[in-house]
């Protein structure tokens, strides 16, 4: 028995050999390199030390950070709020549950479309806000930031009401009943039953927007393309044209590499500190 | 009384005109994509209108010929290729993490669930270079594997929620009763586990389905899915974006994840919660 729990994992780990260990082998190995070119030598660590004295990384690295905080700080509390409003029984109810998860579900570069067709010049966007006076274009690099941030939260506001709201549900309603009759306020009765109940998944919503708006590439590649002037550059974006448009690949691996680092400890840390120090696995 | 009844009677409205408000901000972007490709060339062009002032199917006609047509079959192609591959796959993986300890297993957890954190642009360039070597490149197989780098992880990841919520009590019920791992699998784990197979199902499909970092890097004409036959028209400068067009291939793209959440929505509420591990 003890040898088929091995053989059990075995062809997740061969997939993963391939897909995951392999390629950071050939990046680790372009990090020290010049690849592409005629002599690609051995750099030692100075693409590392380029990347790290280049403003353009640090510039994309502030704004990716900058983005995931308004991010997070829009999206998780709407996303609360909607699970908390949007519940109980009926059809008015059911169909709109149904429509706020439908974002989640929709290609990347549809919801780029999207919002490319809402911002055009003269596009319904550019209307609605002419109505109050503002003359709203995605050309300064102010409004096309906010865009990109607005447009992500209609992305995943969706994933932060689906994962919340499932959990909602698992929460005894005798809880609540107990609570109604002690007289507690509605403040009284979030704080100490709902709240607690809905500790992990909260936990888990966090965790997955950090991951996934430090690695947005598609939308901002599809929306804005970087611009105007590199406003809009996040770091996925960053390492992607530094090694497949401007071909610089040793600078581009060793970025990736530092990048992967930053997003791995993070999480690591995230972990920790969530989980109190018991980690991925509790045992 | 009366009061209170007036009282209810705002709070009601407070909320219907609250959900109409959310529909509205979520299904408008929806509508007027759709319009937009029903629209005529000129009409998209020359002037902002919230319905079509003319109907013209040609741009969905375009979706079910040439490169269009090929993108809609390839991705259909490696996603049920990757449901195919991954669900099993990961689904052993969970089984003996949830069910079977064993040495260095968290360590090997944590390795598999870091690939879902590890940003896909690290991956491009290696995967560019080592699939043009070995022949993978602009191949739907290769898309396949590629693409197991994420869902493997969050497939994994997602059915040991299930599993854990599931007592052990009646593993040691099966194994008593002389059940092979195979048959305890077969009549007893899986059916249990149905929710969670369709959730996991869900999820392989739509991130496959959604992909385009790789799809766009990783193929040149014969592969190119979906996401990425998109991006190729609207990155087409010069000529002007054809906005018809892009709009006709974006609705289609979101009819999956409509019929999806229709008719499994139920299932995928239920997706996380019994999560206590991370």
């Amino acid at each position: 028995m003890s040898d088929k729990r091995y053989l059990l994992i075995f062809p997740a780990i061969i997939l993963l050999l391939f897909n995951s260990i392999f390629p950071m082998v050939v990046v680790l190995n372009y990090s020290f390199t010049k690849p592409f070119s005629d002599n690609p030598g051995f750099e030692e660590v100075n693409n590392y030390v380029d990347v790290l004295h280049s403003s353009e990384w640090w510039d994309a690295f502030k704004r990716n950070a900058l983005f995931t905080g308004i991010v997070l700080a829009i999206e998780v509390p709407i996303g609360l709020l909607f699970a908390l409003i949007i519940r109980g029984k009926g059809r008015l109810i059911d169909i709109v549950s149904t429509v706020v998860i439908i974002p989640s579900l929709i290609p990347f570069v549809s919801v780029g479309i999207l919002w490319r067709l809402m911002t055009r010049t003269g596009g319904p966007i550019p209307l609605f806000m002419g109505i109050f006076g503002i003359e709203y274009t995605l050309m300064t690099p102010k409004s096309a930031f906010w865009t990109l941030i607005i447009m992500d939260a209609w992305h995943w506001i969706s994933l932060v009401f689906l994962l919340l709201s499932a959990s909602l549900v698992t929460i005894p309603e005798v809880y609540y009943t107990a609570a109604r009759i002690d007289g507690s306020t509605k403040w009284q009765t979030f704080r100490y039953i709902t709240l607690p109940g809905i500790k992990l998944p909260l936990i888990i919503v966090l965790l997955l927007r950090i991951i996934d708006s430090f690695k947005l590439f598609d939308e901002n590649f599809i929306l804005t393309g970087g611009g105007p002037g590199r406003s809009t550059e996040l770091l996925s974006f960053f390492i992607i044209k530094k090694g497949i448009r401007e071909w610089v690949g040793g600078f581009s691996a060793a970025a990736s590499i530092i990048y992967l680092v930053i997003v791995i400890l993070l999480c690591y840390l995230l972990i920790t500190i969530l989980t109190k120090g018991k980690g991925m696995l509790e045992r | 009384m009366n009061g209170t009844s007036s009282k209810q009677l705002l709070g009601r409205t407070i909320k219907v005109i609250f959900y109409l408000l959310v529909l509205v901000v979520f299904l408008f972007p929806l509508y007027f994509m759709t319009i937009t490709a029903l629209k005529t060339r000129s009409e998209i062009e020359t002037r902002t209108t919230f319905y079509p002032h003319e109907i013209n199917i040609k741009n969905f006609r375009e979706m079910t010929k040439g490169p269009w047509k090929r993108a809609i079959i390839n991705s259909v192609v490696v996603c049920v290729s990757s449901v195919a591959l991954c669900l099993p796959v990961s689904f052993l993986a969970a089984y003996a993490f949830s069910r079977r300890p064993f040495m260095g297993d968290i360590h090997i957890y944590f390795w598999l669930i870091t690939n879902r954190m590890a940003p896909a642009a690290s991956f491009v360039l290696p995967f560019f270079a080592i699939y043009t070597n070995i022949g993978l490149f602009d191949t739907k197989l290769g898309l396949l594997f590629a693409y197991t780098l994420f869902n493997l992880p969050l497939a994994i990841w997602i059915w040991m929620s299930f599993m854990e919520a599931v007592p052990k009590e009646i593993d040691d019920a099966a194994f008593l009763d002389g059940f092979s791992v195979w048959r305890y699998f077969g009549r007893v784990f899986v059916p249990v586990l149905k929710p969670g197979l369709i959730t996991v199902a869900v999820f392989i499909w739509m991130f496959s389905w959604t992909e385009m970092m790789f799809a766009v890097n990783l193929t040149a004409v014969a592969s190119k899915t979906l996401p990425a036959q998109l991006t190729v028209t609207i990155m087409r400068l010069g000529y002007g974006v054809d906005w018809g067009m892009a709009a006709a291939g974006g609705t289609i793209s979101i009819i999956p994840g409509i019929v999806l959440v229709i008719f499994t929505k139920k299932y995928l509420t239920r997706g996380f919660v019994p999560l206590r591990r991370l």
